[in-house]
């Protein structure tokens, strides 16, 4: 199965976005996303299957939460 | 906790903490105590989902939408430092009240000396006079407790925020003695930051407190470190909470304050309030009675009293030999004592908690009646 990950920089918003996509009925996973994938560092996100992206990233937006997206 | 120990200390700390709390705090380190917001393996995921329901308790015990925004501080001192220094600016002005603990006169003081920050003392009994007379061109925040911790005094904050829209200065709040006492709720109140402990009225344990940020977002924090994102940034993360959070966080510390909330979610805080009232008419009722108590002034589970013939130190240490742990002095506020009037003696007080009984109140009364 294809995963997307949306990299949001904090742990505390990755939560954030995956409690908000649970509550959709997405389901999602807490990460730690690739080092080579943001220019700060360290960063966390969620990973969740493809299919869920246009869901996904329409709740992100809803909650005002900036991401960049890649696959896996 | 000794069978015959009467606790009324409960303003300083609350004890003993409910079973739940510890029961939390043995599980929290028995199997998910890794580092939270660090390594993203599967317990330190554990661990960073762990502190974030517990923001969202916090928010949603003050009726505050934005967990993200509640930051986790090693209790409320450390949480006002945070809020004043990050939010008050160079050369402003500021009010504090005439009933703030050392924890905000002193903060104050220290701004005054390295920032030329001004401060003015308002009258708390007088909000709606006071604190627009007092008001200049350069103030911008009034700092405020919403409870005395010398005798539970609350000052009018509906009426602050009112004035702070009106006047467009923020508001820092000192929450520490009224947040589990009292219904209170953040919705529709116009603040910057809210403060407060997490081992009093929450019956969390020590390490930990937090800083709910409202309108403002504050500049920079107090300390800079590890926050476990951004890490090749030389500065701190610009988002609320890591912006403020440096360093590890103290994992059971925050999961008893989570348990601690549910704790008073599950008793009802109308309940404990109901309670903690009644017990401080009968306090107050007993003191009044005996007939070397002198001053007394006290108002939901917080009550300080004089002895006409002993000092409140030595009042407090007899009552210590009896079992019965009180708290003599000024309580870190010569503000508050100053106005009480007991500026030159100081009061001895008497901190309850819903957890205290009827009986511990009698047994009190008849071993004061005796000591003093």
């Amino acid at each position: 199965m294809k995963t997307s990950v949306f990299t949001v920089g904090s742990v505390t918003y990755a939560i954030k976005a995956k409690r908000l996509l649970a509550r959709e009925g997405l389901t999602s996973k807490l990460v730690k996303t690739d080092a080579s994938k943001s220019t700060g560092g360290c960063a966390y996100g969620i990973e969740f299957p493809t299919k869920d992206l246009y869901a996904a990233a329409s709740i992100m937006r809803s909650a005002g939460i900036y991401y960049q997206h890649y696959e896996k | 906790m000794k069978n015959d120990l009467i606790y009324f200390d409960n303003a300083a700390t609350t004890f003993p903490k409910p079973d739940s709390v510890k029961r939390a705090v043995i599980e929290c380190l028995d199997n998910y105590c890794a580092n939270s917001g660090r390594s993203g393996h599967s317990l330190s995921n554990l661990a960073s989902e762990a502190v974030y329901s517990v923001r969202e308790s916090v928010a949603s015990f003050l009726d505050f939408e934005f967990p993200e925004r509640v930051v986790f501080t090693p209790g409320a001192t450390f949480g006002l430092n945070l809020a004043m220094k990050s939010l008050i600016s160079q050369g402003s002005h500021v009010l504090i009240s005439d009933i703030e603990h050392n924890s905000v006169l002193r903060v104050a003081a220290e701004l005054e000396r390295t920032r030329g920050v001004e401060y003015d003392i308002f009258n708390s009994s007088d909000v709606p006079n006071d604190v627009p007379r007092l008001i200049k061109k350069n103030t911008t925040h009034v700092v405020s407790t919403l409870a005395s911790n010398v005798d539970g005094s609350l000052v009018d904050v509906k009426e602050l925020s009112r004035i702070s829209r009106e006047y467009g200065v923020g508001l820092i709040f000192d929450a520490s003695q009224l947040l589990g006492h009292e219904e209170f709720s953040l919705n529709g109140l116009n603040f910057d930051a809210l403060c407060c402990a997490g081992h009093k009225g929450l019956f969390g344990i020590q390490g930990v407190g937090f800083v709910v940020f409202g309108n403002n977002d504050g500049g920079d924090g107090i300390i800079s470190g590890g926050s476990g994102s951004d890490s090749k940034n030389l500065e701190m993360p610009s988002t609320l909470p890591e912006k403020f959070e440096a360093g590890t966080l103290p994992l059971p510390s925050i999961v008893s304050l989570g348990a601690g909330i549910d704790h008073i979610n599950s008793v009802g805080v109308d309940n404990i309030s109901k309670r903690l009232s009644a017990y401080t008419s009968l306090l107050e009722h007993g003191l009044k009675s005996i007939g070397k108590v002198e001053k007394i002034f006290g108002r939901m589970g917080i009550l300080s009293f004089t002895s006409r013939d002993v000092p409140c130190e030595e009042v407090a240490r007899r009552l210590d030999e009896y079992g019965v742990c009180t708290r003599a002095g000024f309580h870190c506020n010569p503000l508050a004592h100053r106005k009480l009037g007991t500026y030159d003696t100081g009061t001895v007080r008497i901190s309850l908690s819903h957890t205290n009984t009827t009986d511990e109140i009698e047994r009190f009364l008849n071993i004061l009646e005796h000591v003093i």
